[in-house]
């Protein structure tokens, strides 16, 4: 399709954050799906200040269900979100099992968007669970491989790293056209997966929590060539649930309910080589004739998905510039390139230089937007179908002034088994008013953005 | 130790209790409309698919697709000539640790890891497809370098195609 100016549409009436909870994240989990489900949902519960009196009574106010998994493949069980819902005693109200992937958790949370802006539900349930410690890391690579083209991808290396790996070579190949030097865009990479394994060290439900240097992921295992093992996401089981109410029932659940104020979706082909050019929709902070020697976009650097999708969500919330207008940002850092190539598509930087978010300091707490400070899907977790909706509870929270509440706080760590480090860094953004999460799949197939603002 | 009951059960652990359950299932996937392709690589042939609606874009598929993505009306099918066999790499991948399953697949086309898979831009189609470059160092690969298609089988009579994508490789030209 050739739409070259996405249609921004409205919410028909407002929709609310209310809270949230997640299980910890790990490559194994002692529970099962349900079981880690009904973990996410006590805390989002009976942990988030919640006005009502207990379970049964907000159990009262639920009217709609949503949730996912992204593969069906790792937990062998189909028509999860029927035991995910039951599991929670929420029939006979509706639900809808979404999938995009990665993207799931994101999806997931717009369907329960969609729902309370058209005015059909006031309160909804969003569940989202991954499995992935029923199988091998490389049984689980080839499943996650199964998202890509069967017949013409999928059997070239059964590895999502490799086809980012492709995205990854073609980048540094058009720095290098730029005059830089590939040395320092490797370098870029590496800040990017020592930032979120670091900040994961103060998130007690972070799988990945560890200081590394340059050289460590560099001298990590090579997947492929220049993407390490520690350039990459991690492989996690865990789920975590959310709150999604109308104005109304907001405010009779919570006394901080954050706005949700923007939210997009953008697709793209599913194959990456399948991707013809097109012209870049500006965001609001660009300006006519600045990409005018952008040659072959999006091609294999740029996510026009997710441009696509920062357009809607940031025209519809007023964003005027993402780097002034929000205090922070959970982003989909599958691998850190993909990380870089976010860091244009949403107009941190303009496109080629998404490495000087992450080497000027911006992307740090104390920078401009500090960016993953869960630790994102390299440093804290990505069970696929929980993911986005962990990003939506991550920024919820740090809207609601919340994030010592579930980060600092020696009792959510020993729940864990964990010690709370005695050099806990305090990661809530002070006086956070606004926020961006995105939710990804495939090499982009899907993006979903959804921005989150504090009412005033 | 494991009793005698929990070893021919399969229990994998005891608490909590994780049981095997072997899956062995095999699939039939069906190529559909584009069967017509992995025939064409078992002929040496590489075929494509292109859009003739005047009103369209008249934009070339390889992979092929059977129907234009873009006006909806049903693509011709096409075939590479032989000077269009030779592209360039617009990107690439070194594969040492792959999916499970793989290097099985290598195997059955007489390749090995590490492998190098590419990205590659032919004469007059407007995709790109991905493939294997085989008879090159992955230290020597490199984005724009010149490769050639070739196909999986030969005269030798014991290389049979594997009708599956694998069949198509790429060399590069000297």
């Amino acid at each position: 399709m050739y739409i070259e100016k996405p249609h921004v549409g409205k919410l028909a009436r407002p929709v609310y954050f209310v809270g949230g909870g997640m299980t910890d994240f790990r490559k194994r989990h002692e529970m099962k799906a349900e079981e880690l489900i009904m973990q996410a949902a006590r805390m989002a519960v009976l942990e988030n200040d919640l006005l009502v009196d207990g379970v049964l009574s907000f159990k009262k106010m639920v009217d709609f269900g949503v949730g996912g998994q992204f593969a069906d493949h790792f937990s062998d069980q189909l028509l999860f979100i029927a035991k995910a819902h039951d599991g929670l005693g929420l029939e006979p109200v509706g639900n809808i099992e979404v999938k995009t992937g990665g993207a799931t958790g994101g999806s997931a949370v717009m369907t329960a968007v969609m729902a309370v802006a058209s005015g059909l539900h006031d309160v909804v349930v969003v569940v989202g669970c991954e499995m992935m410690d029923e199988v091998s890391t490389r049984q689980g690579n080839n499943y996650i491989a199964h998202a890509s083209c069967k017949e013409f991808e999928w059997r070239h290396g059964r590895s999502y790293t490799n086809l980012y790996n492709l995205m990854a070579q073609d980048y540094i190949h058009s720095q290098k056209e730029m005059g830089v030097d590939p040395a320092v865009v490797r370098s870029a990479l590496s800040k990017v997966a020592i930032k979120n394994h670091h900040y994961a060290r103060s998130n007690p439900f972070a799988q990945a929590p560890a200081e590394y240097t340059e050289e460590d992921i560099v001298n990590s295992m090579a997947v492929t060539e220049p993407l390490h093992i520690l350039d990459c996401c991690l492989m996690s089981t865990g789920a975590a649930v959310c709150i999604i109410a109308s104005e109304e029932a907001a405010s009779k659940l919570t006394a901080t309910p954050i706005l949700i104020d923007g939210v997009g979706a953008g697709s793209d082909t599913l194959r990456t080589g399948d991707r013809l050019p097109r012209t870049v929709p500006l965001l609001p902070n660009e300006t006519e004739g600045m990409y005018k020697h952008l040659t072959n976009y999006p091609g294999f650097r740029a996510f026009y998905s997710a441009r696509y999708a920062a357009y809607i969500a940031y025209n519809m919330a007023g964003i005027t510039d993402p780097l002034k207008d929000f205090d922070l940002a959970e982003t989909h850092d599958a691998f850190t390139i993909s990380a870089l190539q976010s860091y244009e598509d949403l107009g941190f930087r303009p496109y080629g230089l998404g490495k000087d978010f992450i080497l000027s300091g911006d992307a740090y707490l104390g920078g401009k937007l500090p960016e993953n400070l869960s630790g994102g899907l390299i440093g804290n977790m990505h069970a696929v179908g929980a993911t986005g909706i962990m990003q939506i509870i991550e920024t919820g929270w740090q809207l609601q002034g919340k994030w010592a509440k579930f980060h600092k706080n020696p009792e959510i760590w020993e729940r864990f088994e964990k010690t709370m480090p005695e050099d806990i860094e305090d990661l809530q953004v002070p006086d956070a008013k606004r926020a961006v999460a995105v939710s990804h799949a495939g090499t982009a197939s899907h993006v979903v953005v959804h921005t989150l603002r504090r009412p005033t | 130790m494991k009793t005698q009951y929990e070893e021919k059960n399969a229990v994998v652990s005891r608490e909590p209790l994780r049981i095997l359950i072997p899956r062995s299932g095999e699939h039939v996937h069906n190529y559909g409309m584009i069967s017509k392709f992995f025939h064409g690589l078992s002929e040496h042939k590489l075929l494509y698919t292109k859009c003739e609606n005047p009103a369209c874009l008249g934009f070339a598929y390889l992979p092929p697709r059977s129907d234009c993505p873009n006006c909806w009306e049903p693509m011709k099918w096409m075939e590479l000539k032989p000077n269009e066999l030779t592209g360039k790499v617009t990107t690439f991948s070194v594969v040492h640790y792959p999916g499970a399953g793989y290097e099985e697949d290598l195997a059955r086309v007489e390749a090995k890891l590490p492998s190098i898979i590419v990205y590659v831009e032919l004469p007059n189609i407007d995709t790109k497809i991905m493939s294997r470059l085989e008879n090159c160092d992955p230290g020597d690969v490199k984005i724009g370098m010149k490769v050639k298609a070739r196909f999986r089988q030969s005269l030798v009579p014991r290389r049979m195609p594997t009708f599956t994508c694998l069949d198509l490789y790429f060399v590069p030209v000297e």
